[in-house]
């Protein structure tokens, strides 16, 4: 490791510290939506934080953290050093800037316009900027991915870009299609309206340029948890993974099927039509499928692992499985929350099933047990599978790692179980205080307290995972293992590939025409019909 | 490692397969729901001016809220504002066809209504509609369910469901809640 | 060795199983009982 090592230390440490800061106003905006009495607390207070969580864990947490693994796996999956280093370290101050001028201008409550931004509501033109610095920084990112997998490719011509390398990169490309939508809004609408130079907007596109970014982001941030199950898993539990083409496969349909889906983001909306919709919801469909192929792929590299080490019959494999180790015991946790939040999802997207849970905590549940569940369960086994080979020093304690991931799962449980509940009962969501003297309300208040405490479980393990990473820094043992040895190896490791699953050519042309398909009339109508543009208005009350 | 890479295809290949029909059955009865039960989302694309719209046309202020008109068709007509509705309360009959109308002169909003699959999304430059049928009676929560700025919290509505009986427009066609 | 992959598959089809079987049961007691919008 050349330069990866410096990179992603930097990367993943601003990555966990907003994440837990995050965490702390995450606690705090549930004790104010609870019967219990909160301090501090008024909607200017509650809406800022609000913003500041969903833009701390949304964009910096993940975009940090996605940043910081690829560089980790670009030199370690392909052993050679990073190219054009000083790029990357220009990308990592754009980023950090960025955050600092966003954070700075939510604190002093010029942005409380959510993490979503809803126009025509506009904040400080510095949420905005701060925001557009982040997403650069990643471009520069993806820009050095490509570089990195296309040099490699030229020293090592006809063989397979390893499949960390190419899961990553897939997610570079995957970025760069997603964040046009959102940099569209931001360029030609929201920026201009937040400098004065614009009084109305036509919030009917703006919507529809989010929901293009709104959909295929979570899968930015999912991929590396995804290459975690792929290419670390199989090699924790001491067995294979089962088929390297499926995991190719796996990332590929992500590429193309996260992007032409975002209107399922916008099914309760009165400027899209029902056919659009209903198109979207279809392609929503498909992108459940590499999910499904992945429990099952994972399941049987496991279970090689399960029976190599003596499980028998047709489940006995799996409580043969090292579950002491972290990585497997994060990917058994994983799964279990990928099964409820996956439910979650297929529900939120099913048309007009939609109408029974939007903008109630029944989509809040959705994605804090998916996102906050699943994917970032699994951004813990990484840290703490990487660290060693970091810090050069072994893990002083696997137990408390183990506790940690234990209490992350069961804080999230609690924490969104109820709010399935709650939203199917008619909570709806972004309330600073509810009034618990009305009666249907009042019956929602033990609840929302069962849930608040399953946030504090969150709080403390979030804690105990940045100790647990601090820890290395005073552990006596040496690392033994080298970096590649945390890479798995597959059944039957291919030769070579086609083409099609070692780059990207053709699946960017499938994504064009995917998107022209799915999103081309859905944005062209704003010019052909004359929707009316709505007035602006400013949330910083300075101006 | 005795596993035939053609088993290992075969294999991947008949979970794929299992997985998209997984995948129909659902698309099937999402279409079977819009078809048979016409449960849809409310895409009625049909514009408006949120700067005008309190002083000419459908949305001005008396004539708003629950009106039956000539034909028979109950409509009942919201307009969401930061950061109340006008009216707060509206009077509708269970068992028979109704349309809520919304527009918004300022920012984006939503509503549900609790206990039913009424919800909808409320965008300045567009009319939102919904169609249904509403099948149980009393006072249902209509809150606004999207931030829509730091009154958010405090905006909510009551959509009061009747007995068809106890259902009696005025003489202009219009029945409120103060009329009780 | 020649289980592989039996286990995987029981595990995936019970799941899946009864991810599909909460979505019809949400879809036929929740769903639909609460009527026609359009």
């Amino acid at each position: 490791m050349t330069h990866a090592r410096n990179l992603t230390f930097a990367h993943l440490w601003v990555a966990f510290i907003a994440f837990t800061i995050a965490l702390v106003l995450g606690v705090w905006q549930m004790w104010a939506r609870s019967p219990l009495p909160a301090p501090f607390l008024t909607a200017s207070t509650y809406f800022s934080s609000v913003t500041a969580h969903g833009t701390a864990t949304a964009y910096v947490l993940t975009t940090f953290m996605v940043m910081g693994f690829g560089y980790y796996v670009a030199e370690t999956a392909l052993a050679r050093p990073l190219p054009a280093p000083r790029w990357a370290w220009i990308a990592f101050a754009l980023g950090v800037v960025g955050t600092l001028m966003a954070v700075v201008t939510i604190l002093t409550g010029r942005a409380a316009v959510l993490f979503t931004f809803y126009p025509p509501l506009i904040a400080s033109v510095f949420y905005y900027l701060g925001l557009v610095l982040v997403v650069a920084a990643s471009w520069i990112w993806c820009v050095l991915m490509l570089v990195a997998m296309g040099q490699w490719k030229r020293a090592n011509p006809g063989r397979p870009v390893p499949l960390a390398m190419f899961a990553t990169v897939a997610n570079a490309v995957m970025w760069l299609w997603t964040t046009v939508g959102v940099a569209a809004e931001l360029l030609f609408q929201v920026i201009p309206a937040a400098l004065g130079l614009k009084a109305e907007m036509d919030v009917g596109l703006s919507r529809t340029l989010f929901s293009w970014t709104l959909h295929a982001i979570v899968y930015f941030w999912l991929i590396p948890s995804y290459i975690a199950f792929y290419t670390m898993v199989p090699q924790a539990a001491g067995g294979r993974l089962y088929s390297d083409t499926m995991g190719r496969l796996t990332f590929v349909l992500f590429l193309i099927y996260s992007l032409p889906v975002g209107l399922h983001h916008l099914l309760m909306d009165p400027q899209q039509s029902n056919a659009f919709k209903f198109l979207q919801v279809a392609l929503t469909a498909l992108v459940s499928v590499p999910t499904l192929l992945t429990v099952f792929t994972i399941g049987a590299s496991l279970e090689i692992a399960g029976r190599l080490r003596g499980g028998r019959g047709l489940f006995g494999w799996i409580a043969a499985l090292p579950w002491e180790r972290p990585m497997v015991l994060a990917t058994g946790l994983a799964f279990l929350m990928l099964g409820l939040g996956g439910f979650g999802g297929l529900i939120n997207m099913s048309y007009g099933m939609n109408a029974m849970v939007h903008n109630t905590s029944w989509v809040t549940a959705h994605f804090h047990l998916i996102f906050g569940g699943t994917v970032v369960i699994m951004y813990f086994a990484i840290a703490y599978a990487i660290w060693p080979t970091l810090t050069g020093r072994a893990a002083p304690s696997l137990a408390l790692q183990r506790l940690q991931l234990w209490l992350w799962f069961i804080g999230m449980l609690v924490m969104t179980l109820p709010w399935h509940t709650l939203g199917l009962l008619g909570q709806w969501r972004r309330v600073a205080t509810f009034n618990y003297a009305d009666p249907i309300i009042a019956a929602w208040g033990p609840w929302v307290i069962v849930s608040l405490i399953g946030g504090v479980i969150l709080l403390a393990s979030g804690l105990l995972f940045v100790y647990n990473l601090l820890e290395f820094n005073v552990a006596r043992e040496p690392n033994a293992e080298a970096p590649g040895a945390l890479y798995a190896t597959a059944v039957h490791p291919p030769a070579r590939v086609p083409a099609t699953l070692n780059g990207f050519r053709l699946w960017n042309a499938l994504v064009l025409v995917l998107m022209v398909l799915a999103y081309g009339y859905p944005l062209a109508q704003f010019f052909i019909i004359k929707s009316p543009e709505a007035l602006v208005h400013r949330v910083d009350e300075r101006r | 490692m005795p596993i035939a890479e053609e088993g290992i295809v075969r294999s991947e290949l008949r979970w794929a397969a299992i997985s998209i029909g997984v995948v129909s059955v659902i698309m099937l009865a999402i279409i079977y729901a819009g078809l048979v039960h016409h449960i849809n989302p409310p895409s009625n694309i049909e514009t408006i001016d949120p700067k005008t719209l309190h002083l000419t046309g459908e949305f001005t202020e008396p004539n708003l809220g629950t009106r039956v008109a000539a034909d028979g068709q109950i409509t009942s007509r919201i307009v969401a504002t930061q950061f109340t509705f006008v009216p707060r309360c509206i009077v509708l009959p269970a068992n028979r066809p109704v349309t809520l109308r919304f527009a918004t002169p300022d920012v984006i909003h939503g509503i549900l209504v609790t206990g039913t699959n009424v919800n909808t999304m409320i965008v300045p430059g567009y009319v939102s509609q919904v169609h249904t049928v509403f099948t149980r009676t009393g006072d249902l929560l209509m809150p606004c369910h999207e931030y829509c700025g730091l009154g958010h919290s405090e905006m909510s509505a009551t959509v009061r469901v009747v007995p068809p009986g106890d259902f009696k427009p005025n003489s202009q066609g219009a029945v409120s809640c103060d009329a009780r | 060795m020649r289980e592989v992959p039996r286990g995987a598959f029981a595990l995936a089809a019970l799941t899946t199983g009864l991810l599909l079987a909460g979505w019809l049961l949400v879809y036929l007691f929740v769903f639909l009982p609460r009527g026609m919008v359009s």
